[in-house]
C-alpha cells in the first residue's frame, strides 16, 4: 500500500465523518440500573416477600442482598466499561465481589455438611429458574450495549454480561422468596450466576467480534 | 512528529459531530502513529494492512471515544485488538505456506525483539520467545522449532496458547 493509497483511504472515511452519538460509560450505567429497577418491578409483580415492608427481614437477607447488589454492579459497571476499548483500564473489582458472594455459597456448604439445614428446601430450583428469567433483560441489556460498543476482550466482557444478569436476577428472587434458609439461598440464588456466567461465555463473544 | 494527545482528544471531538476536516487531520496523525506502533509487531508485508485494517476499525468504532478520556489508551486498546487478530490469522497462513515462511538475518532478529510490544513480556518465555519468531520474524514453525529447542508440537501449542493470554491482555498497562 502507498502513500497515495493511505491518503485516499482517509479521504474516504473522512468524507463519512458523519456526526455520531458518543455512547459514553455513565449513558450504559444509568441503563443498566434502569432496566435492573425494571427486573425488581417485574419481580414485584409476583410478588415480594411479606416481611420486606415490614423491616423484620433477618440480618442475614440484608447480607445476601448486598453482596449481590454490589456484585452486580462490578460486574455491570465492568461489562458497560467494557464497550469502550482503553489501555489501563482493566480492573479486579468484579473478582472481589465474586469473592464476596462466594462467602454465602461457602456458608451454604458448611450448613448442609454439618446438617443443620437441607439443601433440598422445597421451591429451590423454581428460585433458580426465576432468578434466572429475572435476569434475562439485563442479560439483553448489556449484549445489546457490547455490540454496539468496541469490546476488545469480548470473552471477558461477555463473562461479566453474564455474571451482572445472574447478580441482579439472584437479587431479584432474594426479594420474593420467602425462605431464609442460608443453605437455600447461598445455593439456588446464585446459581443464576454460574447459569449467567455460563451463558454470557458461551453465546456472546462470537456476537461480539468485530 | 506524533501530535499530542490533547490535540488528537480535540480533533477526535470535532470529528464526532461532524468536523470532516478535523476527523482527515486525526486519521493522518493516527496512521503515524499506528506506522510506528505495528512496526517490528508483525513481518513488514503485513503492516500497511494492519494500519488500514486498524484505520477502518477507528472510523467504524468512533462513537465509542469519549472525549473526556485520553486518546491513544483508546486507539493503543484498538491497535493492540487488531494486531492480536492479525498475528492469529497469520497461524491459518502458516499452515497453509509453512514451506514460503520468510526467514531474517539474525541481526533483524534482535532488533525485532528489542521494540516488542510490553504485552509479550508478560507470558511465559518459551510463549513469548515461538511468537516473536513465527508471527513477528515471520519463520516457519521448523524454524522456530530449531532455534527454541521445543518440539515443533510444543511450538504450534505455545503459540496458540500464547495469543490466547496475550489476548485477554489486551487492557492491562
Amino acid at each position: 500500500m502507498t502513500m497515495a493509497d493511505f491518503d485516499s483511504l482517509i479521504d474516504e472515511l473522512s468524507a463519512d465523518a458523519a456526526p455520531v452519538k458518543v455512547a459514553t460509560s455513565r449513558s450504559g450505567r444509568i441503563g443498566l440500573l434502569v432496566v435492573a429497577l425494571a427486573s425488581f418491578i417485574f419481580a414485584a409483580v409476583k410478588g415480594w416477600r411479606a416481611d420486606l415492608w415490614t423491616a423484620l427481614m433477618p440480618t442475614q437477607l440484608w447480607l445476601t442482598l448486598g453482596l449481590l447488589g454490589l456484585l452486580a454492579a462490578a460486574a455491570g459497571g465492568g461489562a458497560v466499561r467494557m464497550a469502550r476499548p482503553q489501555v489501563g483500564a482493566a480492573s479486579s473489582g468484579t473478582g472481589w465481589a465474586l469473592g464476596g458472594v462466594a462467602t454465602l455459597l461457602l456458608a451454604a456448604l458448611v450448613a448442609i455438611v454439618g446438617g443443620s439445614h437441607d439443601a433440598s428446601v422445597a421451591g429451590g430450583w423454581r428460585c433458580t429458574a426465576y432468578g434466572s428469567l429475572f435476569g434475562l433483560a439485563t442479560f439483553l441489556f448489556l449484549a445489546a450495549w457490547l455490540k454496539r460498543g468496541a469490546p476488545v476482550q469480548p470473552e471477558r466482557a461477555a463473562t461479566l454480561a453474564g455474571i451482572a444478569a445472574g447478580a441482579v436476577g439472584g437479587f431479584a428472587i432474594s426479594l420474593d422468596c420467602p425462605s431464609n434458609a442460608i443453605a437455600h439461598v447461598g445455593i439456588y440464588h446464585l446459581l443464576p450466576i454460574l447459569i449467567g456466567a455460563a451463558a454470557g461465555r458461551l453465546l456472546l463473544p462470537r456476537l461480539l467480534r468485530w | 512528529m506524533i501530535a499530542r494527545d490533547e490535540d488528537c482528544r480535540r480533533l477526535m471531538a470535532a470529528a464526532q459531530a461532524g468536523d470532516k476536516a478535523a476527523y482527515r487531520a486525526l486519521l493522518g496523525d493516527a496512521r503515524d502513529w499506528l506506522a510506528r506502533y505495528y512496526a517490528r509487531r508483525i513481518v513488514p508485508q503485513l503492516v500497511d494492512d494492519l494500519i488500514q485494517e486498524t484505520l477502518i476499525s477507528l472510523h467504524a468504532k468512533r462513537a465509542t471515544y469519549d472525549p473526556a478520556r485520553p486518546f491513544y489508551p483508546w486507539l493503543a486498546a484498538i491497535a493492540r485488538y487488531r494486531w492480536i487478530d492479525a498475528l492469529r490469522k497469520q497461524v491459518a497462513m502458516d499452515e497453509l505456506h509453512e514451506a514460503d515462511a520468510m526467514v531474517e538475518a539474525e541481526e533483524d532478529a534482535v532488533l525485532s525483539r528489542l521494540s516488542l510490544d510490553s504485552l509479550l513480556t508478560r507470558l511465559p518465555p518459551a510463549q513469548a520467545n515461538v511468537i516473536v519468531l513465527t508471527r513477528v520474524e515471520g519463520r516457519s514453525v521448523t524454524e522456530a522449532a530449531r532455534i527454541s529447542g521445543q518440539t515443533e508440537s510444543l511450538v504450534k501449542v505455545n503459540v496458540h496458547r500464547g495469543l490466547k493470554k496475550l489476548a485477554a491482555l489486551v487492557e492491562s498497562e
